[in-house]
């Protein structure tokens, strides 16, 4: 018997470590230190989180940074030791239990990116509120690392453990507020919606291995690429896994008719607590439904493709409906990230018509990365911005009025958000959007673009609402929310560093998108 | 003896059935929860059957021995009485409906087995060259043997994250469940 | 190291654009030297690294592909990429030196020139900065894409500056009249830079002159093309028919109508052209309309500019005036001399803005030269540097502005297409310049009135509609600080030897000097092209030319000596009825006005028309109608959120039996 793991293999994993690390010191600081423990565990798990987003960055092909500043930066080297880790860390690791590869890495990127601002954003709000424990910072810190294992598994048993790992903290997070009713609904609908869908997938996981004999992904796949070792009951397993793990994966993106859990605990949670939600388990979905497309599922991808057509029509059709009629801001975002939910699965199986046989799109990837880092920032920015603007009660659309002179920065980054989540350039949301639609173009998905076209433009109009509530003029009416934007310095930061991101990204997209393409090939 | 295993697997397997029927719908918890444990019961005979009869006691020892015990002291502490879950009766149209959908599914796919396995574009002969490795493994060397090297040497990273995943539990627990929470800070 | 430093000089005013900007949005006033500090430093800093640059990276810069550097990929979109990447070669160095150079003097200036307007300083040095950082991308982008930037950020920048007192309502309004003028031409312009892609299939520099090494190009083609972009020229310097938004931009700060509409963004359209002279060498057709519609703005704008009583207003027309000669120049293909002629212009019609802004200045924001007079006994120094910028654009020998405008005649003469009468049109258009620039002068500084006295004597009569200065008592001038003397001194001393560096190809009529520098750094030998274009004279007949453009000069001096400082004649106030064809001149030949009745009335009653009959009547009806639809659909959809949570549960299972019968459907 060989040693239990290598060093390298504890590299591999080494964000996670470092939440789970961080996530520790926290507890123990609250056993050791007499007081002050809250401002340790911001402090701790601030500082884990933007290490570890540090590190994440290694996973990428180097040439990232020379094809986002040119020929100018490519003096810039790593010191020799990161050098080292860079070269180490595209390995599979733990016995094939997980790997770090660019698509890890640049996922995990875009998941602490989110992490890092909420962590910010939270001590201040949560003070307020009178519910700033230490525990929560250890619960966000543990729904991180959670979701950088789920991108990062490579086998069936790890994933549904990460899957678990990144959604009970979560539950606990949405239950948060204990003296609240709603808040108390949300995190026992959550709980058992997610434990519900949870079996699901562990069902489709099952499945797969009762049709392979192996957990090992990348196994799996070579199983289903090669037709001779498969037989009629294997393949009709295997898809029966994959309809299983995708229903799994569906009620985490929230996709119709998967999303009912999205609107009441959404609403119902925490604001800041809804932000993490909306973004970082989106990220994470996305990036496991694409590996588990990419290496299992591809073979029979045109079975699923109509399934997922369907879908992902009908999620954006519901959710862009019925945010239509909602006066409450949150439950309205809610909905609306249904609607996007379903713009994401339009990505989800297109083919590569330019080849023989069936193929995914390679710019698939990309193109759904893109998307939904962008889509995760911008609901970051937006969620974090009506934390801060709420007072008691619910912001509605009724309580906006007048918002552009009693709080122009909140009103501001409202109006940029929804503008971005619309779709409108030069915002970020335009660019994940046009991504969107030049790869169903190219591989000649006409119906789906034109209903992703179609959505677009309905969501435009309770986009608009948000505008127009926030800037119009209201007979000078003075507006009723009288908090001020942003209170504290980590809010302000990430405030301005997520809408910078709205507003600037967009325009590398393309070093971005191109960063994106090379991680999916990162499984070849 | 490879009919015998067959034949064991599905009068456990049928019990197994029967019992989560039992506990989902019986209206007196404590029944309930009796239920669950003859459903653990029977998992654990399976595993038996199997050849793992370390892991088989373990599930007995720890899921029926301690888990259910204590699920059955909270259950009569709080003393629900029957007329607490009368409304479930009420339900009974909807329980169908998800009944007859999961049957729906599962008739689904056996049909689609059987047309498969009548399609002759695929070789329904060839087998897979992977076979699962631990059971054989499990008469050669000791059963807790292989099960403590598979722990902590092939699933040392799934062992390592349910740890962390039960810490998770507990402390979630006690954030919610805690009556005083200034107390915590 | 050189490439970011290169970068750090383009970006350096970016730095200063923000904190600045920053820096206004502050409730009180910013401190004023902070501001100062920022706003002229960093100008100062990258014309300091262009001047290293030049002498380090020499012999990188002269040679065919210049200097480049890349900073970041910014579009690359099939087959077109634009990066974010510079080409400091021999045509754009020159075009740096002169925008950050005269740029930092006049930065300078504005730090004196600005000093009351406490609440808008910030303001102002952040979209003076950001003007620099603008430009410089529209002359140091290495392709198409980023000189378009530029582009629109010097016309955005310029908007921001005309309509700096917005508060003003003929300022606002003059904002959006070079805006709109300006968008006409950029719709030309971005229609040239697409059939360009077409037909080269790249945006950049290099490869688009590889291209034309390569290949011969249909001259129809190309005459198209590089017509489309003369019409992006048009709008950005000021040609006939869309010139006239420059005279109205002079409602911005004085400044800003010397860096901005004087000496750097309005000669955009000839760097653009210079910079694709192979399009433009390869459309004879087009480049004669170039020259003529040049050779016709220099008349028509001097025409303008001889009764013009607005000390400003007359700098103006005086600027579309030399512009017109520069297109006339590259119309005729004489780049050297066009490029040249851009950079003595730049010296003589700087200082002279910002010698009419010190006038201005101090005489309380007093425009109007009919109550001005007897400046001289005040400010000598001023007075000297006046006349100085005066002789040079009269194209007097000895001074920068003859060396050019002469070369430029000379070239115009030789033309083979209708050379004779685009000479005939400069030959005018000389006489008329020295005239006016020197009736400016008398007017100004000589004659018997005395503006001091005026100014006391008007009180609140005759502001002009400038109102910077809410002086109640009006005494004495305004003292001139050495901020707002030392860039005229300066400027004064370029405006004197900055033409002696194509005297040898004046003498020698070979390539050395400036314009055979041009000639040589325009990458493909342009002179092959354009030497077919030109007859050959004797030598004897050029300096007959030199000696009859000389003696208009001196003609025009005399002229105006005589009427305004021996009969000490004053233009006439507004009202009095004047002579037919000093009304035209006077009232602009009426273009304003023709422009409203011919194209603007017609084009506000169809969109009348179109916004009650189609938009009121047919799309805000469908609209409202679907939109109706949308919400009744959206009120059934929102009864499946009912709240209880095994429902929701049961969506989940009937969607996964669903997505079962769907896909095991389609194995079948």
């Amino acid at each position: 018997m060989n040693n239990l793991f290598q060093f390298t293999d504890l590299i591999a994993i080494l964000p996670q470590i470092i939440l789970i690390t961080g996530a520790l010191l926290i507890l123990f600081c609250q056993i050791v230190l007499p007081r002050g423990r809250v401002d340790a565990a911001v402090f701790i798990s601030g500082v884990s989180a933007i290490l570890a987003l540090a590190i994440s960055l290694f996973g990428l092909e180097s040439s990232v940074l020379e094809s986002i500043f040119g020929g100018a930066a490519s003096s810039i080297k790593y010191p020799g030791f990161l050098d080292e880790i860079t070269r180490l860390t595209k390995i599979y690791a733990f016995s094939g239990h997980t790997f770090w590869n660019p698509f890890a890495s640049i996922y995990s990127f875009a998941i602490l990116c989110c992490l890092t601002f909420v962590i910010l954003m939270a001590p201040k709000i949560l003070k307020e509120l009178d519910l700033n424990l230490s525990e929560a910072y250890q619960m966000m810190l543990y729904v991180g690392a959670g979701l950088l294992f789920f991108i990062s598994a490579n086998d069936l048993m790890t994933i549904f453990i990460s899957l678990e790992l990144s959604s009970l903290p979560l539950f606990v997070l949405a239950a948060w507020d204990r003296k609240s009713k709603s808040s108390n609904e949300a995190g026992i609908k959550y709980f058992l919606l997610g434990v519900f869908s949870a079996a699901f997938f562990l069902l489709g996981t099952a499945f797969l291995y009762g049709a392979t004999g192996t957990m090992n992904l990348l196994d799996i796949s070579a199983l289903v690429n090669e037709n001779s070792k498969m037989t009629s009951e294997t393949i009709s397993m295997v898809i029966g896994g994959i309809l299983l793990i995708m229903v799994g994966i569906g009620f985490k993106v929230a996709v119709f008719p998967f999303h009912a859990w999205v609107p009441d605990v959404y609403e119902g949670s925490i604001t800041i607590v809804t932000a993490l939600m909306g973004s970082l388990v989106k990220i994470g979905a996305v990036a496991v439904f694409f590996k588990i497309m990419l290496l299992v599922a591809k073979p029979f991808a045109q079975y699923l493709m109509p399934a997922v057509v369907i879908f992902s029509v009908l999620s954006m059709f519901y959710g862009n409906y019925t945010a239509l009629l909602q006066e409450n801001i949150k439950r309205m975002f809610a909905f609306s990230s249904i609607a996007h939910a379903g713009y994401m699965a339009s990505m989800f199986y297109i083919p590569d018509t330019s080849k023989e046989g069936y193929m995914i799109h390679p710019e698939t990837s990309a193109a759904l990365f893109f998307y939904v880092f962008g889509y995760a920032l911008t609901t970051v920015l937006v969620f974090g911005t009506i934390a801060y603007l709420e007072k008691d009660k619910p912001v509605t659309f009724e309580s906006l009025k007048g918002l552009s002179k009693t709080n122009p920065i909140s009103a501001f980054l409202l109006a940029l958000s929804a503008l971005s989540f619309a779709g409108i350039p030069p915002m970020i949301g335009f660019f994940g959007k046009f991504y969107i639609l030049r790869v169903l173009l190219k591989s000649d998905q006409v119906f789906l673009a034109l209903m992703v076209t179609i959505n677009s433009l309905i969501g435009i109009y309770y986009y608009a609402r948000v505008l127009f509530y926030t800037y119009w003029d209201f007979d000078k009416e003075e507006g009723t929310l009288k908090t001020k934007a942003f209170r504290s310095a980590g809010s302000w930061a990430s405030g301005i560093i997520l809408s910078l991101a709205v507003l600037i990204l967009g325009f590398l997209s393309d070093p971005i998108f191109r960063q994106a393409l090379s991680a999916s090939y990162s499984f070849r | 003896m490879e009919n015998i295993r067959e034949i064991l697997f599905f009068l456990f397997a049928f019990v197994m059935m029967g019992a989560s029927f039992g506990v989902i719908l019986h209206k007196n918890p404590v029944k309930s929860a009796l239920f669950l444990v003859v459903f653990f019961v029977s998992l654990a005979s399976l595993y038996g059957v199997l050849g793992a009869e370390f892991l088989a006691v373990l599930q007995v020892l720890v899921y029926v021995g301690a888990i259910m015990v204590l699920f059955l002291f909270v259950i009569m502490l709080i003393a629900v009485r029957d007329e607490n879950f009368e409304n479930i009766g009420a339900n009974k149209g909807k329980t169908m409906v998800v009944f007859l959908l999961v049957l729906a599914f599962t008739m689904q796919f056996a049909a689609l087995a059987s047309v498969l396995s009548s399609d002759d574009k695929i070789n329904t002969k060839t087998e897979y060259s992977k076979t699962i490795d631990s059971a054989q493994n499990l008469t050669i060397e000791g059963n807790a043997e292989v099960l403590s090297f598979h722990l902590f040497e092939k699933y040392i990273l799934p062992f390592e994250l349910i740890s962390i995943v039960l810490l998770i539990g507990v402390i979630g627990a006690v954030v919610i469940a805690k009556k005083n929470r200034r107390r915590l800070e | 190291m050189n490439e970011i430093l290169l970068i750090a000089a383009i970006w350096l005013p970016f730095l200063g654009f923000l904190a600045n900007g920053l820096l206004s949005l502050k409730k009180e006033p910013a401190s004023q030297k902070l501001v100062s500090i920022f706003g002229v430093g960093s100008v100062l800093i990258s014309f300091l690294i262009f001047i290293f640059l030049t002498f380090a990276e020499n012999t990188a810069i002269v040679s065919q592909s210049g200097f480049s550097a890349m900073f970041f990929t910014w579009i690359n979109v099939g087959t077109l990429s634009a990066d974010f990447a510079y080409k400091l070669d021999g045509l754009s160095v020159f075009m740096a030196w002169i925008v950050t150079g005269i740029g930092m003097l006049i930065h300078i200036y504005s730090t004196g020139y600005m000093e009351e307007e406490k609440p808008h300083f910030a303001r102002f040095f952040a979209y003076l900065n950001l003007f620099i950082f603008a430009m410089l991308h529209l002359v140091l982008g290495d392709s198409l894409p980023l000189l378009f930037l530029g582009w629109e950020g010097v016309g955005l920048c310029s908007y921001l500056l005309i309509g700096f007192d917005y508060d003003k309502d003929f300022a606002a309004v003059a904002g959006k009249k070079a805006f709109i003028t300006n968008r006409i031409g950029d719709a030309g312009f971005i229609i040239g830079m697409f059939l360009l892609f077409q037909l080269t299939g790249s945006l950049k520099y290099d490869e688009i002159y590889g291209f034309f090494g390569a290949n011969s190009v249909d001259a129809s083609t190309l005459n198209i093309i590089a017509l489309c972009l003369f019409v992006g020229a048009m709008g950005k310097s000021a040609q006939i028919p869309l010139y006239v938004w420059l005279p109205d931009a002079m409602a911005g700060p004085t400044p800003v109508s010397a860096l901005i509409h004087a000496a750097t963004m309005v000669t955009a359209g000839v760097f653009m052209i210079a910079r694709l002279a192979p399009v433009f060498l390869g459309a004879p057709e087009a480049s004669t309309v170039i020259a003529f519609v040049g050779g016709f703005t220099a008349l028509l704008s001097a025409l303008i500019a001889l009764t013009q009583t607005d000390i400003k207003k007359v700098l103006a027309y005086s600027t579309v005036s030399q512009l017109g000669y520069m297109f006339m120049a590259m119309g005729v293909g004489a780049y050297g001399a066009g490029m040249f002629h851009l950079m003595t212009h730049a010296f003589f019609k700087a200082l002279l803005f910002l010698g009419s802004g010190a006038v201005i200045l101090a005489l309380h924001h007093e425009q109007d030269m009919r109550r001005m007079g007897g400046l001289y006994k005040h400010v000598k120094l001023l007075a000297i540097l006046f006349w100085v910028a005066a002789v040079a654009i009269s194209g007097i020998p000895g001074l920068s502005g003859f060396f050019s405008k002469d070369m430029i005649l000379e070239m115009a003469y030789t033309f083979a297409n209708g050379g004779k009468i685009l000479f005939l049109l400069g030959f005018m258009t000389a006489i008329l310049t020295s005239f006016y620039i020197f009736r400016l002068i008398f007017l100004t500084f000589h004659t018997s009135g005395d503006a001091v006295k005026k100014m006391e004597e008007g009180g609140s009569h005759g502001h002009g509609h400038d109102e910077h200065g809410h002086h109640s008592h009006h005494s004495g001038l305004v003292p001139l600080g050495w901020n707002i003397m030392g860039p005229l001194v300066v400027l004064g001393v370029l405006s004197v030897f900055g033409g002696y560096v194509g005297l040898p190809h004046i003498i020698t009529h070979k390539t050395p000097g400036i314009v055979g520098y041009f000639d040589q750094v325009l990458s493909v030998a342009p002179s092959k092209a354009a030497e077919s274009w030109h007859q050959h004279i004797e030598g004897s007949t050029a300096w007959l030319l030199m000696l009859a453009s000389i003696g208009v000069a001196f003609l025009g001096l005399f002229t105006a000596w005589f009427f305004y400082q021996k009969q000490n004649k004053v233009p006439a106030e507004d009202s009095v009825k004047r002579s037919f064809f000093v009304h035209l001149s006077f009232n602009k030949f009426f273009v304003d006005e023709i422009y409203e009745k011919i194209l603007l009335n017609p084009l506000k009653k169809i969109a009348d028309l179109s916004y009650k009959i189609i938009d009121v009547k047919i799309i805000d009806a469908s609209i409202d109608y679907l939109g109706k639809i949308t919400l009744l659909i959206g009120s059934y959809m929102r009864r499946l959120q009912t709240g209880v949570t095994p429902n929701y549960a049961l969506y989940i299972v009937s969607g996964t039996v669903v997505i079962a019968f769907i896909v095991f459907g389609g194995l079948n």
